[in-house]
């Protein structure tokens, strides 16, 4: 039904409130006096409040309403808004979501723990500063408390259904301004419509509310439907002229049906104002307070929501049409058909920038995951009696949205770890002469078809001397000395930990390799720097997207593999001459670089004799190189990537699978999985890489 | 999935009957969506002999087991009657599952009976016990009734996935 689409974008919007708000927050906490972030809260708690009034959330109204009159105090400046407030409004700003998770979400009543967890708020709150009389708070200005009489009258324009929108909500939303008279409900439109749709709507209602607000609290209760309704609100109490006036004005038979159901004589005794505007009706004139409802309908008409899986199945059926686009090409120039091929080519741009545009509506910035972590490392610095600052750059670095969502996890993982081993106490950065406040450096960038995300601290750095004692005794490296790239990599191994103690944040040494794994499965890697006493960097790279690839094609053994573009260095040809002896080196002479090569016919075990002429893809990951060598190279191909499913989980060294224009199907090489195995067979086994190959 | 037909179908249940290595299988024909003739496959290394490769099913990659190397014999010549059964499996997780099976020819849909179906025997059959549903008699002989679940069980056939992978 209509009203839970609207549900879910009220869900959705409060969510992205209650963020907004967190942020506004943060920065209120370091600038107390910006009057900017503080209405930014006032007006996400406000909005909350409005829109749950509408679908009759009770808990989420009741308890925003309590917050908003502390915000209201706050931002009149009758309070400061000083640390302790803000850590409250911090504390408040959690328990809204928590509500929102329970009681739209889940839609259920409030837990008992949520209730527990509330009522220690609300007193805080009350104690803080906020008015404790319910309901006083949304006339501050107003001569006090005084209950004072209203009449509300509107009419539904005809798609207030269509627009998710229920008449009853808004009468239980005035119903909770204050105590309900009368009220009619006007249904004569019903009787005149012809033809009559049942999804339209003919409604309206006038009533008589007994309540302590002002004009403009009524008028907003109606924010959501305004424009499209008519409404008209007066105080009967020192505007009966203005309401006699309005009577006045409508036809005969509609004001006496009026003055019935309110239980008034009509013609009104005093009816005889005709000249008077109404003054109070027109709503739009007493916006105020409704123009942050407003400006966000404005923002919102820019935007569309739209579901993922759909965006999914479009960004599917792009892909086939390509995949089909490019079998008819071949077909056309199978024929010699010049037009014809041509028309396919036209075509074939046209499809691809379809794509590109699908795919394009699923990139996100990263910045809103970025902005995340602020409340993280506030939070975590606090706990661990550190003075912590998070710098944020390259928000703006744009990302396929799934990647976003599952970029979170780690990079929170990475910056725990950060901020309770890489930075230091600050008695101990002072004796180092490091200022006090220790800082973490997030970064975001755009590399060669990559993404680039950066943690960096300024900490201490990575004690190697430590973590080559712990990983001889662990058994995970030998009596060797190890390279700085070894030692560094040990740090993903499951289980490592060299941290002294454990805390509640880190150092049970589980983290780092669970890190590792959900970035590889992204089709990224993560890699770990950390010149000696300088910090340390961890560097994530990613893919823009995970749908699609741009490959360099080859074949080796009448089969199509599909080879990552950004992995390839570059191409050359194997002289059949110099074939045998390479084969048996196992490596060839790169411009004076040694260049291990890996035979892929022999690594894949695939029958068949080589051609006579064979290729070289020089191909590097994770800062190792090495020679590919394939039959033929077959150029470069932009593809969709399709999974192998659950079978091939198992298979080392295929990610997954693309179908050609040809309708055949090209696996698609997973280089860094290719390359490590590689040196885990060197390093592991003493055998020269030359037999390795041959014994494969 | 064709044991429970066995055991709800009192009157006869539909079965396809098709040639592997000289031998006539049946199997439940529900699951069944297409027959399809042999074309090209793409071979994924590192896997085991029977996982012949993937196809290109209308932008979807299936992959093809090879029946005959999945029984433990020599994996199966293409011939000219060679097709590939496709067929859709429940998977663990309640998802489902799209398989190509390779056989060398596809008889006929045939009715068989419940009383018609014997059980497996305990040994000797060409073929591991459990992938046996039951034994159809049809003209004098018996068929066996393949149990599509546990020849094509997930599981098993991953794990041996993972063994080839790491033994290459």
């Amino acid at each position: 039904m209509n009203l839970d689409a609207a549900l879910q974008t009220f869900i959705a919007e409060a969510r992205e409130l209650l963020q907004d708000m967190e942020q506004a927050l943060l920065r209120l906490e370091s600038e107390p006096a910006d009057a900017h972030c503080l209405a930014a809260v006032f007006r996400a708690a406000h909005t909350i409040k409005g829109s749950a009034g509408l679908f009759g959330l009770e808990p989420l109204v009741s308890f925003a309403h309590v917050l908003e009159d502390l915000l209201d105090r706050l931002r009149a400046g009758a309070l400061p808004a000083d640390r302790e407030r803000v850590a409250l409004l911090l504390a408040c700003n959690d328990h809204l979501s928590a509500l929102l998770e329970q009681v739209a979400v889940r839609r259920s009543a409030p837990t008992a723990a949520l209730l527990a967890a509330e009522q220690p708020l609300r007193e805080r709150l009350a104690a803080s500063g906020g008015q404790a009389q319910p309901s006083a708070a949304a006339a501050p200005t107003h001569s006090a408390s005084e209950s004072r009489r209203w009449h509300v009258s509107v009419r539904f324009g005809q798609d207030t259904f269509r627009h998710g929108m229920d008449p009853l909500s808004f009468l239980r939303y005035l119903d909770g301004l204050g105590q309900r008279e009368a009220l009619a409900l006007y249904d004569q439109a019903l009787a005149e419509a012809s033809p009559f749709d049942p999804e339209s709507c003919y409604l309206g209602f006038d009533l008589r509310l007994q309540a302590a607000c002002e004009a403009t609290t009524l008028a907003d209760a109606f924010g959501f439907v305004e424009g499209e309704c008519q409404l008209a609100i007066f105080d009967l109490g020192s505007d009966a002229q203005g309401y006699a006036a309005w009577l006045e004005q409508l036809p005969p038979a509609h004001a006496q049906w009026l003055c019935a159901a309110m239980g008034e004589p009509w013609p009104l005794p005093q009816a005889a104002v005709p000249a008077m505007e109404p003054t109070v009706a027109a709503p739009p004139t007493a916006t105020e307070q409704a123009a942050p409802a407003r400006a966000d309908a404005d923002g919102r008409r820019a935007w569309v929501r739209v579901r993922a899986d759909k965006l999914e199945a479009l960004i599917n059926l792009a892909g086939e049409l390509i995949t089909a686009g490019a079998g008819a090409r071949l077909l056309a120039e199978a024929q010699g058909h010049e037009p014809m091929t041509e028309a396919t080519v036209a075509v074939n741009a046209l499809v691809e920038q379809l794509l590109e545009g699908a795919l394009a509506m699923r990139m996100v910035p990263i910045g809103e995951t970025f902005n995340r972590f602020h409340r993280t490392v506030r939070d975590v610095s606090q706990a661990l009696g550190k003075d912590i600052e998070l710098v944020v750059s390259g928000g703006d670095t744009e990302l396929d949205k799934a990647l976003v969502e599952q970029l979170g996890d780690p990079l929170m993982h990475l910056l725990r770890n950060a901020m309770d081993h890489g930075i230091e106490a600050p008695e101990v950065r002072l004796a180092a002469g490091k200022p006090a406040r220790g800082r973490l450096h997030l970064a975001a960038c755009h590399d060669a078809g990559n993404i680039v995300v950066e943690l960096s601290d300024d900490g201490a750095g990575l004690d190697r001397s430590r973590i080559l004692a712990k990983a001889r005794e662990r058994g995970l490296l030998g009596a060797a000395e190890p390279s700085d790239r070894e030692l560094l990599a040990v740090i993903f191994e499951p289980g490592f930990s060299t941290a002294a103690t454990v805390t509640n944040l880190s150092g049970r040494g589980v983290g780092m390799d669970v890190v590792k794994r959900n970035i590889t499965s992204l089709r990224g890697s993560v890699e770990l720097l950390s010149p000696a006493g300088q910090g340390t960097t961890v560097r994530i790279r990613l893919p823009l997207t995970l749908a699609m690839i741009d490959g360099l094609l080859v074949e080796a053994a009448d089969s199509a593999y599909v080879i990552p573009l950004s992995m390839v260095h570059e191409c050359m040809e194997l002289a059949p001459a110099e074939r045998s002896t390479l084969r048996n080196r196992g490596h060839v002479d790169l411009r004076g670089e040694v260049l291990p090569l890996v035979f892929l016919r022999d690594h894949f075990g695939l029958q068949g004799a080589a051609p006579r002429r064979e290729n070289i893809v020089v191909i590097r990951a994770h800062g190792l190189k090495a020679g590919l060598v394939v039959d033929r190279l077959l150029g470069e191909y932009q593809t969709v990537i399709k999974p192998l499913g659950p079978l091939f989980s198992g298979v080392r060294g295929v990610s997954g699978s693309s179908v050609l224009g040809s309708g055949v199907v090209a696996l698609i090489l997973d280089v860094p999985a290719l390359l490590k195995h590689l040196t885990e067979c060197e390093s592991t086994s003493f055998i020269p890489s030359s037999t390795f190959f041959q014994a494969v | 999935m064709s044991t429970q037909s066995l055991a709800t179908a009192d009157g006869e249940a539909q079965y396809l009957t098709f040639s592997v290595a000289g031998e006539t299988y049946a199997l439940a024909i529900e699951g069944i969506k297409e027959i399809i003739e042999l074309g090209h496959m793409t071979v994924v290394p590192m896997m085991p002999a029977y996982v012949r490769g993937v196809i290109n099913l209308r932008g979807a990659v299936v992959p093809v087991i090879d029946l005959a190397a999945r029984f433990g014999q020599p994996t199966s010549t293409a011939g000219r009657r060679s097709c590939i059964v496709i067929l859709e499996v429940r998977g663990a997780e309640g998802d489902t599952l799209v398989f190509g099976l390779l056989v060398d020819a596809v008889c006929a849909v045939l009715d068989i009976a419940a009383h018609a179906m014997e059980p497996a025997p305990g040994f000797g059959s060409r073929i591991r016990v459990d992938f046996i549903a039951g034994m159809a008699r049809l003209d004098g002989r018996f068929v066996i009734v393949l149990d599509v679940d546990r020849v094509l069980s997930l599981q098993d056939l991953a794990q041996m996935a993972t063994l080839a992978g790491e033994a290459a």
